[in-house]
């Protein structure tokens, strides 16, 4: 809820889009200094997920694990499954923050190259934008009011781009909006078509953002069978009033 | 008529000529039978108007019906109300080639739609000695539903602007089953409120299975939206007010699930904490 209000502060927007521009780790090593109130809420929600995190497993080990003493039904291994899954989604949204890396913005033309992670070279060699480049021009809220699906084809707007390792060619492909190139637990995604201002040619460019993370078919593999195991809790347990005593007190 | 009268008529009638929001434009056309086909073109919004305008005198006779005794006749207005909003949503759809998404008209309906769906469903299906704890519910989804009804009165009755994403299926899901999820979260909510209030604690069960079922849609939602990020930014997770505010109604969703029993609270209590998701739907359909 904190973190909410703050978001109403210009300043302290401005501080919670750098940490999503980047890793959140990045952010804490490099720019915490910047805003301590955005600084303290966020190690403060850290705290409270990992000491939220340890009572889940605490409970788990102790509470739950006791149910299966009277023998094992399928309600039951629903139930736990869904709390395993829970911490384990918790697991891997805290891992995303600290490992792999992001790197947001990338403005790019076609024929420019540029190198990250040490070894990758990525190369952009072509831009198509079939749609009308005065939208580019307007301001952020005219966008929003002419970006249609009739006057934006997501699926006719693309970037062609080719990767490689220490100058050799290991990949290349095709990015639209809504559709990035995975390389592995690497991601290139297309965020937004521009048009540079201080150019007399007009040229349209990308915005991309390069990100790894291996955590993430892992996070979402663990969200969708927590979502089923809930979705299999409550079918099973419609019409038993004595499940509100034996699994927990509701309310 | 007093001038009273013709000022909140004049208010009423505007509201729904009001120009379009976000493009500064006047809503363009008439209806006509291309208007169901082509993606660009625009449903009047008279149309929406007046269909809105039966409903909200059925829900109103419904509501009558139901705090003078009458469920019987409750039940029937009711379903022409539940009806006529079905036929908006199905018009939303034919019109704007998606399901309704965002935006005080297509949310409200969408929730409203929602709560006299399940309340019929629930009364047809239950148990006859059951009827009676729906009967007394019905005065809390009638009267909620006029209250939704006539927030909508000020409010344009015209679809949300279109955007290039809504053709991905994800950002669909997101939006959609979000608004579900606020409708069942509401009807949770008051079942909660009813079973407590009128004595049918046996019920308090019943409202469990839907703040539950609400937390599954909700979560559909969510991890569409994460998929919708990850393929839009790059990431699964933005530190931005719209991903806190949805933690926020997950955490209350959970909490009310989670209270120690030994904590011995009263039954008024009990239905406080159960109706926090409920307040949370609220609280981001209205001020996001």
């Amino acid at each position: 809820m904190i973190g909410v209000v703050l978001t109403f502060d210009k300043h302290h927007a401005a501080s919670l889009k750098s940490l999503s521009r980047q890793l959140p780790l990045t952010w804490l090593l490099n720019e915490s200094g910047s805003n301590i109130i955005i600084t303290s809420w966020f190690i403060a929600v850290c705290l409270i997920a990992c000491l939220f995190f340890t009572h889940i497993v605490c409970c788990i080990l102790t509470r739950i694990y006791r149910l299966f003493q009277n023998g094992f039904s399928l309600r039951q291994w629903l139930f736990f499954l869904m709390h395993i899954m829970f911490v384990l989604v918790m697991l891997s949204h805290g891992l995303s923050m600290i490992i792999g890396y992001k790197h947001s913005d990338i403005r790019m033309f076609p024929g420019e190259s540029i190198r990250f992670d040490k070894n990758f070279i990525l190369s952009l060699s072509e831009i198509e934008f079939v749609d009308d480049p005065a939208i580019l021009k307007a301001s952020f809220e005219d966008q929003r009011a002419l970006m249609t699906r009739n006057t934006i084809h997501r699926d006719q707007n693309y970037a062609d781009i080719d990767l490689s390792i220490d100058n050799r060619s290991v990949s290349s492909g095709r990015i639209y909006m809504l559709a990035p190139y995975r390389f592995g637990s690497i991601q290139i995604t297309l965020t937004d078509f521009f048009i540079p201002e201080n150019r007399p040619d007009n040229p349209i460019g990308v915005k991309l953002v390069i990100t790894k993370n291996p955590t993430t078919l892992f996070f979402f593999v663990t969200y969708a069978v927590m979502i089923i195991s809930l979705i299999g809790f409550v079918v099973t347990t419609w019409r038993d009033q004595t499940a509100n005593n034996k699994y927990m007190k509701f309310i | 008529m007093d001038i009273s009268t013709h000022l909140i008529t004049w208010g009423l009638v505007s509201s729904h000529l009001r120009r379009q929001p976000g493009t500064g434009k006047k809503f363009p056309g008439r209806f006509d039978i291309d208007s169901l086909i082509h993606p660009d073109a625009a449903m009047d919004p008279f149309i929406f108007f007046a269909i809105y305008s039966c409903m909200s005198v059925c829900y109103a006779l419904a509501c009558m019906a139901a705090l003078m005794g009458n469920s019987r006749w409750g039940r029937y207005a009711g379903g022409i109300g539940l009806a006529l909003n079905l036929l908006i949503f199905i018009l939303i759809v034919f019109s704007a080639h998606r399901l309704p998404i965002f935006g005080d008209f297509e949310s409200v309906t969408t929730i409203i739609l929602v709560l006299g769906f399940l309340h019929l469903l629930n009364f047809y299906c239950s148990k006859p000695t059951d009827r009676r704890f729906y009967d007394s519910h019905a005065k809390w989804i009638y009267v909620s539903i006029l209250l939704l009804l006539t927030y909508l009165a000020f409010f344009p009755k015209t679809l949300n602007p279109d955007f290039y994403m809504y053709d991905d299926i994800k950002v669909i899901v997101f939006f959609h089953f979000r608004i579900l999820a606020f409708g069942v979260f509401i009807y949770s909510a008051l079942i909660l409120c009813a079973a407590l209030y009128h004595g049918f604690p046996d019920y308090i069960h019943m409202g469990r299975n839907f703040l539950l079922t609400g937390a599954a849609i909700f979560l559909i939602s969510e991890f569409s939206g994460s998929l919708w990020c990850l393929d839009w930014y790059g990431d699964f997770w933005h530190w931005s007010k719209g991903f806190l505010k949805a933690a926020c109604l997950f955490l209350a969703a959970i909490l009310a699930c989670h209270i120690p029993p030994n904590w011995n609270l009263s039954n008024r209590m009990r239905a406080v904490i159960g109706s926090m998701p409920a307040a949370g739907s609220l609280w981001l359909l209205f001020l996001h």
